[in-house]
């Protein structure tokens, strides 16, 4: 039988309503206003370079004793954990009494392409966490990792076990070297000195490419066209166009550290063999003593799920927990599932320790 | 499509409607006068249009676009995505408020896309095509584009202008067309540089150069040859994108096969396109997880990279010509900056050292305090039984034995300090500064052995040398006298009583600035404290038997 059954007269409808709901859609566009982002209210309380410790601050006071500070990663904006009223990472563990600090990196510029891993983990984050332990009078806090940022948080928590209290990492990559890390193959064959020599920053344009060739049709025209079916929808229209704010209001890579990024997590997958070192600073798995919660998405494209979870028995302490999320990269801080699941996890599982 | 009709009568149906649904298209863009006035509402094959909504597009529209863009609609046979083109000229980039311009290029770029493709598949087919893939459009379509493929220069193209019918690979081109600089486009404002490039013969680039253009001539020619090497780069890079793209229609093949099945067949539009594009994603994921596609992947990186760096080189060598600061010269100024600030670091890290010191001393003197209070309650004891206390001292060891056994009880309590902060140093710096201890001078300690050396070793030199020496050994004396003086006074200030020892402790505490100076007055204050402490419980003890 013939697979494919379109009748002329549906065709030509279904290309007619398409350039309908395009029109009407058109105008929905042109009366929106910026779009805006970011749901919760916040404090400065640390500031250096262009980075930026906030503070968020919830309807009611934290009930947590314990403080958790969130590590992003350098290669989007970190507003992602709290995008909008209703997709709110942080405004959902603010309600369940949780105390939330966040590092904001900022855009690097020209003058920050000899910024290191060193300088962000043994300077920009330590620093943040003395602040944050030092506000919340705590001996240790919690640190929140997110994708890049775990990655981040997991070097940190070796170097300073004795400042960190629980090890939570978001979509963490840990085995760089998984077959379906289509980025990591990628770049295996990068000469990333030349690279960064010539580039100095890594321009965000060029890392946006580079993820939206991870899946071209899909990321640059599918998703696209299924834009149209909404646009008539103007509260989904604006969530759209804030997501995609997010996606492409990247920050330049400052090339030192980017460079040491590839060379010893993408191309010498040292946090998973070991060798690592962040400045003077070894950098050994094991010597992470605080319980770990691991959570990965089990649709990510960018950090594989056999990725993050290679993180399990590599730390030294067997209080380890995975938590398997039913979706994206992104899914995992938006998605209707994920402020139901993701928060609550969060905290019961801080609240058991 | 139906299977109740021909498949040419299919074919000319959908041609009639196209034209028809464009014809209405083009009506009502000729009646959208270039002018301002609203426009009436209107109604087309496809329901009713706003009219505010036009009236406004017009009204925004930039300048030079309203007359000649829609005083000339595509003709009905120019197809649907030209249309995408004119919805482009009115809402794209420029028209769209709030910042979704790009939003609405991407949208549109997709839209042209995803309705050019279904034309293509839909209505862009002869009827012998359509014959010849048993009267299934889908499989025509995939059949002309594997023939096309076949036929095309893939491999002698740089970048991927031959391959443009290619929804694809048109779609991978439409992320660079939106603004991405990926490794398959280099910045235009290159193009000054790349154009001498394309216009030099490959004969010379390997000629050597000579005499005082050397430098530059060869200079390009690295330029040059960097360029040849980034097109061969994208050229292996863009073969294996035709390939993903063929593999994509081997897969959609299948994937329309599992359509066949009555109740699964295709009946949208819409569910072809996407069915088409689980295929190509699929396609293009297998390829690009190929280790040859990496090596593609990092080999077109790097020799855009090379590129890069030679036009910069260049960039550079104009900029120092014409007097304007470099990006080498920026680069040294940022690097000798960061490379300060972390010395800084470093120092305010050593200070931090010092904070705990500090904070260890203060700890110690709270414990000074608790143990004063507990002293002056022992004293009280010792007041109380006197003839005890009086037989004691027979029993005790002389100064300078005592002084050696707390030196060597210092020594060892410094040791096992060490193992947390306080080094072998320390443990030094706290047995020499045992107030009992007779201090000898390291020279005078010295002095027998060396004597016999120095002797003959002088009476060699001139006598000047002889006098200068004599001179300096005269003063070393000196020196070594007044710490003599110094020791020897030292008794005469010991403190009578433990606690008057910790107060003058505590002074030396106050006057120490050094972090290792702290370690010093900290780790021989421990080692004071323990083995006055284990004396005094001696003596108890002693007492008590």
């Amino acid at each position: 039988m013939n697979p494919v059954r379109i009748s002329p007269q549906k065709a030509i409808e279904e290309a007619a309503k398409f350039q309908q709901k395009l029109a009407a859609g058109m105008k929905t566009l042109r009366e929106l206003g910026e779009v805006e982002y970011g749901a919760t209210e916040k404090e400065e309380v640390y500031r250096e370079d262009k980075l930026v410790l906030y503070r968020f601050k919830g309807k009611s006071r934290p009930t947590a004793k314990t403080p958790i500070l969130i590590a992003y990663a350098l290669v989007n904006r970190p507003y992602m954990v709290d995008l909008q009223d209703d997709r709110s990472l942080v405004k959902n563990l603010l309600a369940l009494g949780e105390d939330v600090y966040l590092i904001d990196w900022g855009y690097p510029d020209f003058s920050d392409k000899y910024l290191t891993l060193d300088d962000y983990i043994n300077g920009y984050i330590r620093r943040c966490v003395e602040a944050v332990a030092k506000r919340s009078k705590a001996a240790k806090i919690n640190l929140l990792g997110i994708c890049q940022g775990g990655a981040f948080s997991l070097c940190f928590a070796s170097i300073y076990p004795e400042k960190i209290r629980n090890l939570i990492t978001m979509v963490t990559p840990v085995d760089f070297h998984t077959p379906d890390n289509m980025l990591a193959r990628w770049v295996r064959n990068l000469d990333v000195d030349l690279f960064v020599d010539t580039l100095g920053n890594v321009p965000a344009d060029l890392m946006n490419w580079c993820y939206l060739m991870l899946k071209p049709v899909r990321l640059n025209q599918q998703k696209y066209i299924g834009l149209v079916d909404i646009l008539d929808d103007k509260a989904e229209l604006t969530n759209f166009l804030r997501m995609e704010k997010w996606i492409f209001d990247s920050p330049d890579q400052a090339g030192a550290a980017f460079r040491q990024f590839i060379k010893d997590f993408y191309q010498g997958n040292k946090l998973m063999l070991g060798g690592l070192k962040i400045g003077r600073e070894s950098v050994d798995l094991r010597n992470i003593g605080a319980p770990v919660l691991n959570i990965f998405a089990e649709q990510d494209h960018l950090v594989p799920p056999a990725a993050s979870r290679a993180l399990r028995g590599r730390t030294g302490n067997d209080d380890y927990t995975e938590l398997a999320f039913r979706g994206g990269h992104i899914g995992i801080y938006v998605s209707g599932r994920a402020q139901r699941e993701v928060p609550t996890a969060i905290h019961e599982w801080l609240s058991a320790r | 499509m139906s299977d109740s009709k021909p498949l040419n009568e299919w074919v000319k149906d959908w041609e009639a409607l196209q034209r028809q649904y464009l014809g209405a298209w083009s009506d009502m863009l000729q009646k959208m006068p270039g002018a301002a006035q609203p426009a009436p509402a209107f109604s087309t094959p496809f329901g009713a249009m706003p009219a505010g909504m036009f009236g406004a597009a017009f009204g925004a529209m930039p300048p030079g676009m309203s007359g000649g863009a829609f005083g000339a609609p595509p003709a009905p046979a120019a197809g649907w995505p030209e249309g995408f083109e004119q919805w482009s000229r009115m809402f794209g980039a420029k028209g769209a408020a709030g910042g979704a311009g790009d939003t609405v290029e991407r949208m549109l770029e997709g839209g042209k896309a995803y309705v050019g493709m279904l034309k293509s598949m839909l209505g862009g087919l002869g009827s012998d095509a359509m014959g010849a893939a048993g009267g299934n459009p889908a499989q025509a379509w995939l059949d002309a584009m594997r023939g096309g493929m076949g036929a095309m220069p893939g491999l002698s193209m740089p970048g991927m202008d031959a391959m443009s019918a290619n929804p694809f690979l048109q779609a991978i081109r439409d992320i660079a067309g939106q603004g991405a600089k990926g490794f398959g486009d280099l910045p235009s404002s290159f193009a000054p540089f790349l154009e001498q490039f394309r216009e030099q013969n490959l004969s010379w680039l390997r000629m050597p150069a000579f005499g005082l253009g050397r430098e530059h001539q060869e200079h390009y020619q690295r330029s040059a040859l960097a360029f040849i090497g980034y097109q061969n780069a994208l050229r292996g890079y863009n073969a294996l994108l035709l390939k993903a793209s063929q593999r994509g229609l081997e897969l959609m093949e299948g994937k329309l096969a599992e359509h066949s099945e009555p109740g699964r067949t295709i009946d949208s539009p819409r569910a072809l396109y996407d069915l088409w594009v689980d295929a190509a994603e699929e396609a293009y994921a297998e390829i690009a997880l190929s280790d040859e596609f990496g090596k593609a992947y990092g080999e077109l990186a790097n020799a855009q990279m090379r590129l890069r760096a030679q036009i910069q080189a260049e960039v550079e060598r104009v900029g120092t010509d014409l007097g304007m600061p470099t990006r080498s010269e920026l680069d040294s100024v940022h690097q000798r900056l960061h490379d300060l600030r972390r010395e800084f670091r470093d120092s305010q890290r050593g200070s931090g050292a010092i904070a705990d010191l500090e904070a260890e001393v203060e700890v110690l003197r709270t414990e000074v305090a608790r143990l004063n209070s507990a002293l002056e309650a022992l004293r009280l004891d010792a007041n109380a039984a006197p003839a005890k206390d009086k037989a004691a001292p027979s029993k005790a060891k002389s100064p300078a034995a005592d002084a050696t056994v707390r030196a060597g009880k210092a020594r060892s309590k410094a040791k096992k300090a060490s193992a947390k902060r306080v080094g072998a140093k320390a443990a030094r710096a706290a047995a020499e500064a045992v107030p009992a201890a007779p201090i000898v001078p390291v020279d005078a300690k010295r002095k027998p052995a060396r004597a016999g050396k120095r002797a003959s070793a002088a009476s060699a030199r001139p006598r000047s040398v002889q006098r200068k020496t004599k001179d300096r050994r005269a003063q070393r004396r000196a020196r070594a006298k007044i710490a003599l003086v110094e020791q020897d006074s030292a008794p005469a200030a010991r403190p009578t009583s433990f606690g008057d020892a910790i107060d003058a402790m505590r002074k030396r505490v106050d006057r120490s600035t050094k972090p290792g100076r702290l370690k010093s007055v900290a780790a021989q204050f421990v080692g004071s404290y323990k083995s006055a402490s284990s004396r005094k419980r001696s003596g108890k003890r002693r007492s008590s038997k």
